[in-house]
This record gives structure tokens, sequence and C-alpha cells, in this order.
């Protein structure tokens, strides 16, 4: 159960030498004739474990979609490893260790347990559609691999009995923590975590966060979540992104983002949050109104 | 019009049911296993039925080595297909499919230089010269019929041999589909079916995966094609009707789109609901005349499909507990 | 270049009416995720029902029209809670939906052929009166369909961009979950969808049969691929873009003839063209003209 990954020692020792591990310059992502997010840039170092803030509707998941292939940026670059992965497909990001998960969990529901686990796995040649006939001693070399894997991560996060239920079978709470080990399974190097302890009783939230923290630790994984627990954001990180109104407004370690006064405003009332968001010279905002009119409409 | 107990009558619709059924297997490994709602798969049939029918007649290829170019065109169809339509929403690659269907049964009538036109494939070599493809198809099939003959003697006719062919087809076919299915690529393509945003989170080329689920499955459909060549001795344009299609999503459904062994059960209910339509001969079906009763016929198997949707959405055999989990 | 101009008119003409029988299908399919496969057939019945309230009623072409378009609307209105309410109970499918379309389209064609018999049927109007202006043939039939089918795309445009009912219309197409929460009842809203989309089928029904001068019981059915076509090309579920659609449709495969173009298509392969200007605008617009892209 420990170990999720023997070739993380190697990555560690290799860790902070280069640029960011993640580096998101720019961003704008537009979504339906809404900007949702505008102008993001941050960047990760290998290792981190950031986490992502901000109001319902700042456009922390529209980002999470731009970073992982699912949304096209309107404008920007993002660089992950050194490559610059804006305009490739999800599934290339995927592959390339950049796994996400989704915000109300997203499980394959005709599908076991342990298949949803199977199906996190990279390099199965039983996936591919000549090597699935023409292999089948390396398919099934691999099926074993993959499938004993599956089991320790599934008892991991508490979804051991769970193994052979269909996943549409699972509450809400239980497809979060499924959808977190699968992602587990490919070996990332990024994970972004879109709200892993929303709709988790707390103390298996906490849990979950805890086997975050430890999988970080020990692989040097890099972890991004979007949280709205501020205690917990604030107890567990070391970087802290804040997000409001479709801007980056503040991303620095934890003491720095809890005295700043925008951050607080951007939580506070509209009218304060328009204020602080005036003193940053951002006057984007009024001309933004038009286009979220527009969206209430549709 | 045969009688209800006319053993030739029912073999021959053990023949079609079974043709059918085979093409309802690849409506299930693209539907029941990948949530492709493939509605033209007509076209696979008819693409291989005239490749194999033109290359036998006019560039004089034998029978099996034509069939075996017709499944390989039906399968490249598969891919031409996907490569505009996949890219769709999974609700315009449905639509887009009818249209697909009705395309290439019109494109067969049209062309005549190429496919013999409306007259069909009889008419390859013009009008003069009657063409024929078949000729190592009766050779298989009395060979078979002679093994047939020691077993169940003179019962074995032409078409119960030609039915027995057909169903060891569409038993195999079921294995191969079991087989596709239970491995890590069908894993992947039932993954794509529940949730497709999520396998493209966890690395799966869904795109590809669909082209290979249509490629596979149209030659599936060009088996079905094939068959549906060889026991009709010449084809036309009609012969591919794009209703053939909804014949098999009938059978398909009626199985429950997920459950192999439901597939050969609900072919036979379907033929025999289909062909029992014909002896409706007593009143008041008997005051009609046949034109009518062969409206009725299909009237009839249309409230079919309505009360089966209605009564059970899930299918003979399939599990509704199962289709509902979202 | 007259020829050109004859042909540009029967396009919009023919497109104009296919239009209607294309906003139909869309605003089913919008509202209530049923693509619908019977309405190439609902268009049949509208034009037997006119058939025989003109020629057997000997009520007039007027009263036929109007005829049909109520009838077509009612019937489609009555199966409402016969048929689809249920299955919406039920939480059907997609494809359960799709196949009882397909069942329901069986019934009503055979039953049309039952009812009305095969052969060929014409409407009691003079096919061969028409305006002729500078060498351009209007046959008259033909204006009074087209000019209906602009009216009525007219209205049902003011319809949904003017009116409440129109805009909720229009909304569902882009998110059907929305009805859930936004307080529509979605049985009240059904019945009216379906009276709309039976209306647009028996009005485009009648129209075309008029178009054509004569026709069948495959009157409807014929014209479904090019119906479906035209909702693809527009983007499925958005009305206008059906309306577009169709228009569009209609033109191009009527200016396909022309000998100006590469010395023009053979009309037997009118359908080829309007699909293959269907894949063409998808390669490059894969949601249609008006349609949305997919929002996860
Ligand atoms: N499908 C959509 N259509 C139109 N606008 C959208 C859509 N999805 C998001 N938006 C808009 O984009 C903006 C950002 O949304 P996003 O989901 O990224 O916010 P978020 O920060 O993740 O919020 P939350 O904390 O509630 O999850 C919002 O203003 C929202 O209205
Ligand atoms: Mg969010």
């Amino acid at each position: 159960m420990a170990d999720a990954g023997t070739s993380g020692e190697a990555r560690a020792e290799g860790g902070d030498v280069g640029g960011p591990l993640l580096d998101v310059r720019a961003v704008g992502v537009t979504v339906g004739g809404v900007r949702a997010v505008e102008h993001a840039t941050l960047s990760l170092r290998e290792g981190a474990f950031a986490s992502l803030i901000g109001p319902n509707g700042a456009g922390k998941t529209s980002l999470l979609h731009a970073i992982s292939g699912f949304y096209r940026p309107s404008a920007g670059e993002i660089h992950f490893g050194g490559r610059r992965i804006d305009g490739w497909p999800p599934h290339r990001v995927a592959a390339s260790g950049l796994v996400r998960t989704f915000q109300r969990g997203r499980v394959f529901a005709r599908l076991s347990c342990l298949d949803n686990m199977r199906l996190g796995a990279r390099d199965h040649p039983g996936e591919q559609f000549v090597a699935n006939l023409a292999r089948p001693r390396a398919r099934r070399r691999r099926e074993a691999e993959v499938t004993s894997e599956a089991r320790e991560l599934l008892a991991a996060v508490g979804l051991g009995p769970k193994a052979d239920d269909l996943a549409g079978t699972l509450s809400g709470g239980q497809r979060k923590l499924l959808e977190f080990a699968r992602a587990l399974m490919c070996r990332p190097k990024l994970v972004l975590l879109d709200e892993p302890m929303a709709g988790v009783n707390p103390t298996t939230g906490r849990q979950v966060m805890e086997r975050i923290a430890q999988l970080h630790a020990a692989h040097s994984l890099t972890v991004f979540f979007v949280e709205h627990q501020l205690d917990v954001v604030m107890a567990m990180s070391d970087h802290v992104v804040v997000m409001a109104e479709g801007r980056v407004i503040k991303s620095g370690p934890p003491e720095e983002v809890r005295s700043d006064q925008a951050v607080h405003d951007a939580y506070l009332g509209s009218r304060r949050r328009r204020e602080a968001v005036g003193r940053r010279g951002d006057e984007a905002l009024a001309a933004r109104a038009p286009g979220r009119d527009e969206a209430g409409l549709r | 019009m045969s009688s209800v107990f006319n053993v030739q009558f029912w073999a021959y619709v053990g023949v079609i049911a079974g043709i059918y059924g085979i093409l309802a297997y690849s409506l299930q490994l693209q539907h029941g296993f990948c949530g492709l709602l493939n509605f033209g798969q007509v076209a696979f049939m008819a693409l291989s039925g005239y490749t194999m029918a033109i290359l036998v007649v006019k560039a004089g290829l034998g029978l099996w080595a034509a069939s075996a170019a017709g499944l390989a065109v039906a399968g490249v169809f598969g891919v031409l297909m996907g490569i505009p339509t996949l890219r769709l929403r999974a609700d315009y690659f449905a639509i887009v499919t009818i249209a697909v269907g009705e395309i290439v049964e019109y494109l067969a009538s049209n062309m005549t230089s190429l496919t013999g036109g409306a007259a069909g494939s009889i008419n390859l070599l013009g009008p003069q010269n009657a063409a024929s493809y078949d000729g190592a198809w009766q050779d298989a099939v009395s060979r078979v019929q002679s093994w047939l003959g020691h077993a169940i003697g003179s019962a074995a006719t032409a078409t119960v041999a030609t039915m027995a062919v057909v169903w060891v087809l569409l038993v195999l076919v079921a294995l191969a589909v079991w087989f596709l299915v239970r491995s890590p690529w069908g894993r992947v393509l039932q993954a794509i079916r529940d949730d497709e945003d999520a396998a493209a989170a966890t690395g799966k080329n869904v795109f590809r995966f669909k082209l290979q689920v249509l490629a596979v499955g149209g030659v599936i459909a060009g088996l079905a094609g094939l068959l549906f060549a060889f026991e009709s001795a010449t084809i036309s344009p009609t012969d591919y009707d794009p209703t053939i299609t909804f014949y098999a999503w009938t059978i398909l459904v009626l199985a429950g789109t997920t459950s192999i062994a439901g597939v050969p059960l609900a072919s036979v209910v379907f033929g025999i609901l289909f062909a029992g339509v014909l002896f409706f001969t007593f009143p008041p079906f008997s005051y009609l005349g046949s034109a009518d009763r062969s409206y009725l016929q299909l009237m009839i198997v249309g409230a079919a499909l309505i009360l089966l949707m209605r009564l059970r959405p899930q299918g003979l055999l399939g599990n509704r507990q199962e289709m509902l989990l979202g | 270049m007259t020829g050109l101009l004859q042909l540009v008119f029967d396009g919009v003409v023919v497109g104009a009416v296919l239009a209607l029988a294309a906003a139909g299908v869309s605003l089913v399919y919008g509202g209530l995720r049923i693509i619908n496969f019977a309405q190439g057939d609902y268009m049949t019945l509208g034009a037997y029902v006119a058939l025989g309230v003109s020629s057997g009623l000997r009520l007039g072409m007027v009263a036929g029209v109007a005829a049909a378009t109520l009838c077509t609307s009612a019937f489609a209105v009555v199966l409402e809670p016969v048929l689809w309410r249920p299955l919406r109970r039920a939480r059907a499918g997609v494809l359960s939906l799709f196949v009882t379309a397909v069942g329901l389209s069986l019934v009503l064609r055979q039953g049309i052929l039952f009812a009305a018999g095969g052969g060929f049927q014409q409407y009691r109007v003079d096919a061969y009166s028409a305006w002729q202006v500078s060498g351009l043939r209007f046959p008259t039939e033909e204006v009074v369909a087209g000019a209906a089918a602009l009216a009525a795309i007219l209205t049902l445009a003011t319809l949904l961009s003017r009116t409440q009912l129109g805009k909720a219309l229009r909304g569902l197409a882009d998110s059907p979950e929305l009805t859930a929460i936004s307080g529509i009842d979605p049985d009240r809203l059904a019945v009216v969808v379906w009276a709309l989309a039976g209306a647009l089928a028996g009005l485009s029904g009648v129209l075309l049969a008029l178009v054509e001068t004569s026709f069948d019981t495959n009157l409807g059915w014929d014209q479904l691929l090019t119906v479906f076509c035209a909702v693809v090309l527009g983007g499925i579920g958005s009305t206008y873009g059906a309306l577009i659609g169709g228009i569009v449709l209609g033109l191009v495969m009527e200016l396909a003839t022309w000998s100006g173009f590469a010395g023009g298509v053979p009309a037997s392969y009118q359908l080829v063209v309007a699909f293959v200007a269907l894949v063409a605008v998808l390669l490059v617009r894969p949601t249609g003209i008006l349609g949305r892209s997919r929002i996860l």
C-alpha cells in the first residue's frame, strides 16, 4: 500500500532543479460565451502541495479544465514538465503524467470499482487492439500487475470491500474516493483535484487529505487541489493560489495569503469586492458584466 | 404462402433471423459496449455485399477472396465514416448515421455502371448477361448439406444447411464479441460508454477507440451483408434497405443492449413475430387483401416495438437496475 | 442566367417547406430528447388530411391546409400522454425514445397506406397555372406554398424570440436539465412542443405535396433524410438553425443541378449533394451552423 510507485523516488532526486513543473501563463478561458478565466498566471514547482481557492464561480474548475486539456484556452500558454501542453487533447495531457479529478466525482457507473481502477493504469498492452489479440501473455502479465495494484489502492481509500460492486452503486463521497484512487493508478507527476473533500464525510475527507499528503511526501507527487475549507487549505498546503472573478488575485505561502486584504475582500460582499478588484487596477470587471447577463438568459 | 408447419419456411426464417442477429451483434459492440448510436449499419452490409459481388463478377476474383475484400472495405469504411462524424456530439453522430445508411442505398441504385443500378447485381455484366457470384457458396452449402444428411436424413435441405452455417457463424461472432468485451480493450470501450470525459481524463484516446469499434462493428455487419448476398443469389439496393438496421436494433433492444446471450434468443423471437404475422389468415384478417395484410404486418411490427419500449425497455435478458445507473 | 434564377426560386420554396419540418424535429429533440423518426410520416399525414378535406369533402385547398396543420398537431398532442409521457416517467433513454419513434413511424406509414391505399394522389388545383416573368416560370402552387412557408417561418421565429414560452423552448435545447429546476411543468411543456412540432409537420407536408404536385404515402418518409440533414446542418436543437439549414439545403440541392456548376449534377444525385454539403459543414463546424459546442 505504501508503494504507489518506485519510479517516484528517482524523480524526487531530480526535483527542484529545472524550471517549474506546471507553468500557466496569462491563460484565458471562455465557456459558452462567458469569460470564466482571464489572464491567469501561476506556476508550481515540482513537489509542491498547492491549493487553489476562491469564491463560487471564481473560475477554479474552468482553469482546471483548461490545464487538463478539456477546454482550449482562448489566450495564454500552459507548460508542463518543460513542454507546452495547451491545445493537447485531454488524453495526451493525462498520458504525460498530469491527471485530474472532477468536481462531481465521475466514475464508470456500469463497471465494477476494480475495473474502474484498472482503467487508470498506463501502458496496458491489452488496451491496444492488436496487442490485445497478438500478445496474450503480455496482456495477462500486465493485467495481474494492474489488478494487485488496484486492490491495494482501493483498500487504501477504504473501498476494498466494494471492489466487485458496480461503481454506479457508490455514494457521492465514495465516487470521489474511487476517482481519486483511479487517478493515482497511472503514477502521475501532478494531480489536479477538484474539491476532493466536498461531499465526503469530514473524517473520511481528512483521511483522504492525509493519504494525499503521504503520497506527496513519499513520491514527490505534486498536488494542486481546489478546496473551500480554508482551515484545511491553510494547514496543509505550502502554496496557495487565490482566484476571484476569473483572475488570480494572489498566490504565495499560506501566511502571506491569509493576511492579504484583497483576499479577504474577495470572500466578502460584492461592494467590497468591487472596490478591492478596482484597487488592483482591474476595470475589466465592468466589461464582463454584460457577458454574464447573456449567460443568465440562456 | 406456406403452412405454419412447413420446415422449409421456418428454416428460411431462421436464416434471415440469424443474419439479423449477426448484424445486431455489430450494434451491440458499438452501442451496448461503447455507447455509439449507429443507425446506418445497413451501409456496411451493402458495401461488403456489393464489393464481393463486383469483384467476383467483374474482376473474376474467387468468392472467398472477394468476400475478404468485402469485409475489409466495410472495416475501412467504418474508419472513413468515423473521421468526420465521431468528433460530433453523440446526437449529431446518431442522426448523421441515419443519413449514411440511406446514402449508400441511394448510391447503389444510381451508380449503374458500377453496381448494376436498381436492377441489382444480376445486371453487373449488362442487361443481356445475367451475372452470378455465388457458385462457391452453393458448393460449400451442399457439402454441409451432405454432412447434415448423415445426421438428420432428408430434412437436411439446402435451406436447412444454410441456416446451420449462418447460426454457426452467429455463435462465432458471439464468442468474438464476448472475448473482446471482457478484454482490457473492451473495458476501455465500456468506460467510454459510461463517461467519455472521465475516460479521456484517464488517458484513453476516445477517438481512436471509437474508430476501432466502428471498424470492427463494420466488419461484423459486413459479414451479415455477405451472408445476405450469398443467400439471395442476386442483390439489389432494396435488399439493403435502411429499415434493416432498425430490425437489428429491435433485436438488440429485445435482447438487452449488453446481453450477449440475449441476442440469439431475441433473433428467434423476432423471426417468429415477423414471419408469424403472415399466418394471420383467420378472421378478421382473412377478409383483407394481401396488400392490406402486408401493411398490417409492418404496423404490427411497429406496435410491437412501441409496446416493448413501454413494457420492457431493458429487453428480455437485460437488467433494468443496471440500465439506470448513471 | 434565367436558369440560375429559376433554380434559386425553386430552392427557396423547397427549402422553406423543409425548414418547417426541420424546425419541428429540432423543437422535439431540443425539448424532449426524442429523435422524431416519425416526423416524415407526420408530414404525410398532413398531406392526406388535406386531401380528404379539400378533395373528399370539397372544402377547398385553404380549408385543407388549415385542417392538415390542426389535425396533425392534434394527433401529435394526443400521443404525448399516451405514448411519450409514460416513457418520460420511466426515465427512458435516447435509444428507447428513438426506437419508439421508429415504431410509431412504421405504424403511421402503414396505417396511412391501409386507410388511403397506395398509388399517387393529386389535389384539385390547376397544376398548370403559372406566372411567367421574363423567361422565369412561377407555378401558382409553388408561389403560394413558398409564401405560406415563409410566413410560417417568420411567425415561428417571432414566437421564439419574443414570447416567454419561445425563450424557454430555446433555453431547453442547451440544457434540458434546466427545465427540472426552472419550475416549468415538463408535461405542459411537452404538450406545447408536440403541438408546435405536429403543426409544423402537417403544414410542411401539405405544402410539400403542393410543390411536388403528386404524392403518395412515402411523401414525408422520402424527405426524412433531407429534413434530418437540415437539422444537423443548422445545429441540433437550435430551431433557428433548423430554419436556416432547411433553406440552405434547399438552395444547395437545386443549385447543384445548374449547368454552370460543372455541367450540373444529375437531379437523381440531389440527395447525395445534400449529404456532401452536410459533411462539409460538419468538418468545418462540428456543431452545425448555429449549434453550440459541448460544455462540461
Ligand atoms: N457551462 C457553463 N455555461 C456558462 N457559463 C459557465 C459554465 N460553466 C461555468 N460557467 C461560468 O464560468 C465561471 C466560472 O465557473 P467555474 O465552474 O470555473 O467556477 P468555480 O470557481 O469552479 O466555482 P465553484 O467553487 O462553485 O465550483 C462562472 O461565472 C460560471 O457562471
Ligand atoms: Mg468548481
